[in-house]
């Protein structure tokens, strides 16, 4: 039982520590050499720790365990050369914060967001996936995953561009276009 | 390294980007905290269902002729018409079994005999907080689901806005200046686990949004109705037109076994029990697959009918159905689940040092600052009241839990400087660790045998006590070793 958590666990655990760690020891380097070295060597350990997942828990658990179990590892690599200071005495503080844009134009931005942003997104990832897969029930599934993604971005680009008018054109421009491709 | 400075976004695009990152993290931080607090917890919802209920007998195997006894027993008690009538097995998580039909829900003993109905309502508000924020089902779901799609959103600009992603992967500064530590923090959590932030944001977002999506889709695209677009991604139903008798059990399960020696039962459903269209589905996990389940169709007499082609049907059908283990984290055993715990906690920390970034690279401390820092420690302080509400003195723990919330937030939003706002936040800390311990006790009054109550007990205590650790100096031994 020891031996079975051991190499199904701790081992891959372990070589998985080297990808951090191999990175960090690639970024204190001057020399590319070294620095293509140490990335060799946190590829080889991915890959040996997904090899070694693999072969008690099967493929689809080792590509979660590993793309998973790095971040924790790599915190304590952070941890572990973490500069600590002493507290600053508090910074003279102020009360306001800079005027940003009106309470209109983030209302219409949210408003957009709601509407045209996820209707766009829907449709436009059913015209890609329409278009990129044959199968239906593979469609439905690409639709579903992109979707969210695609909404995501078209609110984050809402957001952040000065002008808004671009992407709503680009927006309305694109769902046109997919509704005239599905239907 | 050129690679990675070709790879670098320009000026520009970073700062547009970190402006809409601010943006939308600022406006949805609220409800992206209690999503990722409640969903972080919520990864042990068994296990906190079994703590909330403890009975004193427990067992992981349950005959053939007593899940029939059980299920004769139990419907005879729904004195209604029954759609589906379900069976769950017992297993690791809980070992216990119990049945239910048409919202009722019950415990069984080894026999076969009801025991108690199933009572968790802090579970549940814990649940429907993460799934539904407690609003009416469609609506909440379709905003979680949004919140899902905005964190995806928040990724993407996250990395467009963070030039430096590679050069300052390992870098650190704790304590000193206030704003670099929580750009740190924010950065070092958010940059390495990008993956479990996408994959948990995306199969939240497909999960909350496939109703909405399929609408959308049925309007506009007049060659399929939603209804065949599900029965598309996860199968039909078979027809049968035959006298109802009674479900020989044992000869599904052996027929099963038989067929698949390695899986696991995970529920038996008898679909339209009584009628002439009943027949059973027998829910099984196949060892080492994200698939939920395989489902197995039989006639009432132990005749095979087919099974879903879940574990082995297209890709799409297979991905759909994994969403719900890879987004809960019910894979792998209780690693897996403790990963999920230590991950889930860094994504609520990423929400929080957010905004506490926007406040003081801008060096604001006004009532709004004062109000998000109360927030943040009086949601922790609203579970464990809604939890003490319920366990110890039977009250409605949703109710509790928004009072206690709306309060404590209110009296920080009263607060105008820095120091007495600390305390303020350090008492509520040392509450919610104080009402932990009560309800823990008071609670575990009537099950003072059971050891598993005690030891999942010690470990919310430990869980509720960790904010009023000093972080701070862990990680200065931890890097002085």
């Amino acid at each position: 039982m020891v031996w079975h958590s051991l190499m199904a666990f701790v081992l891959p655990l372990g070589i998985l520590c080297l990808v951090p760690y191999a990175w960090f020891q690639a970024q204190k380097h001057k020399r590319q050499a070294l620095r293509w070295l140490w990335l060799g060597v946190s590829i080889l350990a991915l890959t040996v720790g997904f090899y070694l997942f693999q072969k008690h828990h099967g493929t689809e658990f080792s590509v979660f365990f590993v793309l998973f179990h790095v971040s924790w590892l790599s915190w304590l690599i952070i941890g572990r050369h973490a500069k600590v200071k002493s507290e600053k005495q508090p910074a003279s503080y102020v009360s306001h914060g800079p005027k940003g844009r009106s309470f209109t134009y983030k209302f219409s931005v949210f408003l957009l967001a709601g509407t045209l942003a996820l209707f766009s997104s829907i449709l436009v990832s059913k015209a890609i996936a329409q278009s990129l897969v044959t199968e239906l029930i593979n469609q439905w599934a690409t639709t579903l995953i992109i979707a969210p993604l695609l909404w995501g971005a078209w609110v984050t680009w809402l957001a952040s561009d000065r002008i808004i008018y671009r992407p709503i054109s680009a927006m309305i421009l694109f769902t046109l276009l997919s509704w005239w491709y599905i239907t | 390294m050129n690679l990675i400075k070709k790879l670098t976004p320009s000026q520009q695009l970073v700062k547009q980007s970190l402006q809409g990152h601010a943006w939308m993290g600022l406006f949805w931080a609220g409800l992206l905290y209690l999503i990722c607090l409640s969903g972080t917890l919520v990864v042990f919802f068994p296990e906190m269902e079994r703590w909330e209920q403890p009975l004193e007998t427990e067992y992981t195997d349950m005959s053939a002729s007593s899940i029939s006894a059980a299920l004769s027993a139990f419907q005879e008690k729904i004195d209604e018409p029954i759609e589906s009538l379900y069976y769950i097995y017992p297993n690791e998580d809980i070992p216990r079994a119990h049945v239910s039909a048409n919202e009722q829900e019950w415990w069984l003993d080894n026999n076969g005999h009801l025991v108690e109905q199933v009572d968790a309502p802090w579970t549940s508000m814990m649940t429907d907080l993460h799934i539904y924020l407690h609003l009416p089902h469609t609506i909440g779901i379709i905003i979680v689901g949004m919140l899902g799609a905005m964190m995806c959103g928040l990724v993407i600009s996250g990395v467009l806005s963070h030039p430096n992603l590679f050069k300052d992967a390992f870098k650190m500064r704790w304590g000193g200046n206030k704003h670099l530590e929580q750009t740190d923090l924010h950065n070092r959590l958010s940059v390495w686990s990008l993956p479990f932030f996408l994959v948990i944001s995306l199969t939240g977002a497909y999960i909350g949004l496939f109703g909405i999506n399929m609408t959308v889709a049925d309007y506009f695209d007049d060659s399929i109705t939603s209804e065949e677009v599900i029965s598309t991604v996860f199968g039909d139903d078979p027809q049968i037109n035959e006298a109802p008798i009674t479900v020989d059990i044992q000869a599904i399960e052996d027929d099963l076994k038989k067929r698949e020696p390695e899986v696991q039962f995970l529920y038996l459903v008898v679909q339209k029990p009584g009628t002439e269209g009943q027949y059973v589905e027998m829910a099984a996990t196949l060892p080492n697959r994200l698939i939920y389940s395989e489902i197995y169709r039989y006639h009432s007499d132990g005749r095979f009918i087919d099974y879903q082609h879940l574990s082995d049907g297209e890709a799409g059908r297979q991905v759909a159905y994994s969403s719900y283990r890879i987004h809960f984290g019910h894979f792998g055993g209780v690693f897996t689940k403790l990963m999920y715990v230590v991950l889930g906690f860094a994504m609520t920390a990423i929400t929080v040092t957010g905004v506490n970034m926007w406040f003081n690279k801008r060096k604001i401390r006004n009532r709004w600052y004062y109000l998000w820092n109360g927030y943040v420690w009086s949601v922790p302080l609203a579970m464990a009241c809604a939890a003490m509400s319920s366990l110890v003195f039977d009250l409605q723990p949703v109710l509790f839990f928004w009072l206690s919330l709306l309060l404590s937030s209110a009296v920080a939003f009263c607060f105008q400087k820095e120091h007495p706002h600390q305390k303020y936040l350090q008492a509520l800390r040392w509450f919610t660790v104080a009402l932990t311990l009560v309800t823990v006790f008071f609670h575990g009054i009537y099950f003072p045998n059971q050891a598993w109550y005690w030891v999942f007990s010690a470990t919310i205590l430990l869980l509720s006590m960790l904010p009023i650790l000093n972080l701070r100096s862990w990680v200065h031994k931890w890097s002085a070793i």
